[in-house]
């Protein structure tokens, strides 16, 4: 028996159990090596400290979820998507999010600053002088129309 | 050819066997398979993540996997090495997305639902227990602490009964590899478990002084 069988065998102390001549080297082995007996003493310890941790047995309905989870892994993406259990949370978050987003829009309406107003007023007054001015030589024309032409000297 | 076909379905275990009439269509076989690996799968989840809810959820998904994966499954090693590839595959991503951990809990709670571990106690028979609860909760804490390669060849090695071959294959690595990293833990757990035998000893020598 190689010092790494032995070695195995420390890691592994309660494996299947070795045949009479290979339990006879082990044995020998140990009692050579100090060290080799007390990290298989050792190990022996923490095996039987091992022993002691149980886990308990899955849940009652531990089946039932394997199996829907196969049922549900087996639709369609859309389907998986539109009835997710996360969707709820999703909806409700969008509308809030879209609500969040008409107040900030209609808080954030273009305003004029007083330059720009300043400009606008004077185009805009410039705009009716415009026609005032227009409409006054329409009027002086139309004057101007209504005037007698035969009594124009030199004019028969 | 037919014959060696034949010969080899008939050569192989009991639960590829199993798996290869899931691949055919068989549900009743995957049915047989989780009732025999439910408890086995779970439990190395549970000592993996340190919870029992994480752990089942992992649990479903590593049958969830099993099924899925039905159409490509080749008997080309033992049955247990293949789920218990996935299983530690499912358990590593989930510790390292960390999933697992904001769900944790202290590993000094018990996890039947026990008393919790208390300092020594002045009967010596609720002493003994105690001594026991205590030495396995270093022990537990021991493991938890171990980088996750170390303590999934323990878990599959101690609790699942997995031969290095196997475990190297779950954990796709050599077979010297695996006889690395279970010399290095269980190096780690001793030496753990040796300072609380020696604290106990001082303790207990303080007292009868």
């Amino acid at each position: 028996m190689t010092r790494e069988q032995v070695l195995d065998r420390i890691l592994d102390p309660t494996g299947p159990p070795l045949d009479e001549a290979e339990q006879s080297q082990f044995e020998q082995w140990l009692e050579r090596d100090p060290e080799l007996k007390a990290m298989f003493e050792q190990q022996l310890a923490l095996f039987e400290t091992m022993d002691q941790w149980e886990t308990p047995e899955p849940s009652a309905g531990f089946d039932e979820a394997v199996y829907a989870r196969i049922r549900r892994d087996a639709e369609p993406f859309w389907r998986r998507f539109l009835f997710a259990s996360w969707k709820p949370s999703l909806v409700a978050g969008l509308a809030a999010a879209a609500v969040l987003i008409g107040v900030l829009a209609f808080d954030q309406q273009p305003v004029d600053e007083p330059a720009q107003v300043a400009v606008k007023s004077a185009a805009e007054a410039e705009y009716y002088q415009q026609i005032e001015r227009a409409l006054d030589d329409v009027e002086m024309l139309i004057d101007f129309d209504a005037f007698p032409q035969s009594s124009e000297p030199g004019r028969s | 050819m037919l014959n060696k076909f034949v010969g080899a379905e008939l050569a192989l275990e009991p639960d590829a066997q199993l798996m290869l009439q899931v691949r055919a269509g068989d549900d009743a076989s995957f049915y047989l398979l989780l009732q025999k690996y439910r408890c086995p799968i779970v439990g190395y989840l549970t000592r993996m993540v340190r919870n029992q809810g994480v752990a089942e959820e992992l649990g479903q998904e590593v049958f969830l996997r099993v099924y899925k994966a039905r159409a490509s499954y080749e008997p080309s090693a033992k049955f247990t090495t293949w789920l218990y590839r996935i299983a530690s595959r499912v358990a590593l991503n989930a510790i390292r997305d960390r999933k697992a951990e904001s769900g944790d809990r202290s590993l000094d709670e018990p996890a039947s639902g026990g008393q919790p571990v208390q300092p020594a106690d002045s009967r010596p028979t609720r002493e003994q227990e105690l001594v026991a609860e205590a030495r396995l909760a270093i022990v537990r804490q021991a493991i938890a602490a171990l980088p996750n390669n170390q303590r999934s060849a323990v878990l599959m090695h101690k609790y699942q009964e997995l031969d290095y071959s196997q475990i190297a294959a779950a954990l796709g690595c050599s077979v010297s590899a695996v006889k690395s990293l279970l010399f290095r833990a269980y190096g780690t757990l001793r030496s753990r478990l040796e300072e609380v035998a020696i604290n106990q000893y001082s303790r207990q020598t303080q007292v009868t002084k």
